[in-house]
């Protein structure tokens, strides 16, 4: 005699539009999801209006505004945002630099990208003055910052863009609170950027590996992996682009040439504690190009690159792409 | 009545008496010294201390102390997940890509 124990259901999915992309929240007890989406958008709304580049009421708009004048003290939100972007700049020597944001606007990502999508390519095209072409970032290491007071000052001409960072930091704090807050496990996805907290469903949360996050359904091919916890980013290449000067540009910025680098990887996807350590490092091996297996090899982070032309790489644990076909 | 004295044994006196000055200044001296120093070296201390304390002077991001507070991990290195990802054949439940 065998007793069939009752299936679980599948978690609630809710999906919406949020920081400019994509934001989708799992929660692995549908009966609490409503609670979880509370949570999620009061996050994203603090994140928005702390850390957003394209607000000019930001936070961070304001503080940008500072900039080659005295310090200024910031919330305790967009304080965890900077020691966040200062963190991945240290641990990836500076290939991840929140001063990069004067490099991504001279590139013609000035507005958000869907203004700049829309823009016609002869609106973007750069002129012939010399303050238009790559502009090198002033370095992390210029920005002065006291953690303990919570004061932020920017060399003269710096602004800081937390794009890689931000996003991340929202995921994490959403999935975090939001677990904590219903007691069930929570996966809160922004666009593309994944965290997970609290106890996850049966076999994990299952998620797909694409170049786009917003592609439909690529059928049996993609990858699929299963994570309990941490974090798990993908950046790529491919998506976010524009063109300018007859260039096609993304907004993945080297900050030594304040241009894009050179293009090796697609897309690379990796799984860490935190959704921030975990697009850290994706950005991280976009910028570094060739150099990217030997240092996510030194980070023993689980990591898929894929190169221009379609081929594969997989490090640590990550495992092979149909390893459990 | 007393007799003077010699005149050597008064040389003898005064030599005597020009040591003893030249030893208390040479202490005097070396006391200054220390009292110097350790006025200096408090100084420093102190004010690098209070530095914190003062608006407008902080330190540069390099030397700042990271992730206090932050719940993105601390010192170390980027962290790994408690599980890595593991292969599924199960259709997904979202999906990770650029965005």
């Amino acid at each position: 005699m065998s007793a069939t124990l009752p299936a679980r259901a599948e978690p609630a999915t809710a999906v919406f539009s949020a920081l400019g992309t994509t934001a989708v929240l799992l929660t692995a007890d549908p009966a609490r999801a409503d609670d979880a989406l509370l949570i999620l958008r009061a996050e994203l709304a603090a994140i928005d209006a702390a850390c957003s580049r394209f607000r000019p009421d930001s936070e961070l708009s304001r503080a940008n505004a500072t900039a080659g004048t005295g310090p200024v003290p910031v919330s305790a939100l967009l304080a965890e945002a900077v020691e966040a972007a200062l963190r991945a700049a240290e641990l990836t020597d500076g290939a991840v630099d929140p001063t990069v944001g004067p490099a991504v606007v001279a590139l013609g990502y000035d507005r958000t990208f869907a203004q700049v999508a829309a823009r016609r390519p002869e609106d973007t095209a750069p002129s012939t003055g010399p303050a238009t072409g790559p502009r090198p970032a002033a370095g992390w290491g210029t920005v002065r910052w006291d953690p303990v007071l919570r004061l932020l000052r920017l060399p003269a001409g710096t602004t800081l863009d937390l794009g890689a960072t931000a996003k991340a930091l929202a995921a994490d704090r959403a999935a975090r609170r939001a677990a904590a807050a219903v007691g069930c496990g929570v996966l809160v996805n922004l666009g593309g950027d994944l965290s997970a907290a609290g106890e996850p469903p049966d076999g994990g949360w299952r998620v797909a590996i694409a170049d786009d996050h917003a592609a439909p359904d690529a059928g049996p091919g993609r990858p699929v992996v299963s994570i309990r916890d941490g974090g798990l980013a993908t950046s790529g290449t491919a998506v976010r682009t524009w063109r300018r000067g007859g260039r096609t540009l993304h907004h993945i910025v080297d900050p030594v040439t304040g241009d894009v680098p050179p293009p090796v990887w697609r897309t690379v996807s990796v799984a860490a504690g935190s959704c921030v350590d975990a697009n850290t490092a994706t950005t991280a091996a976009l910028v570094l190009g060739e150099r990217a297996p030997g240092w996510l090899r030194g980070t023993a982070l689980p990591a898929r690159l894929v190169r221009t032309d379609g081929s594969v790489l997989c490090l640590g644990a990550w495992p092979a792409d149909g390893g459990d076909r | 009545m007393p007799l003077p004295e010699q005149p050597a044994a008064a040389d003898r006196s005064v030599q005597e008496a020009v040591r003893r000055r030249e030893r208390g200044l040479r202490r005097v001296s070396t006391t200054t010294r220390w009292v110097t120093a350790a006025a200096v070296a408090g100084t420093a201390v102190l004010g690098a201390g209070y530095a914190h304390a003062l608006p407008g002077i902080a330190l540069p991001a390099g030397s700042a102390t990271h992730g206090n507070g932050t719940g993105t991990g601390t010192s170390g290195g980027l962290q790994p997940a408690g599980q890595a990802p593991a292969p599924t054949t199960q259709a997904p439940q979202t999906q990770s890509g650029a965005s």
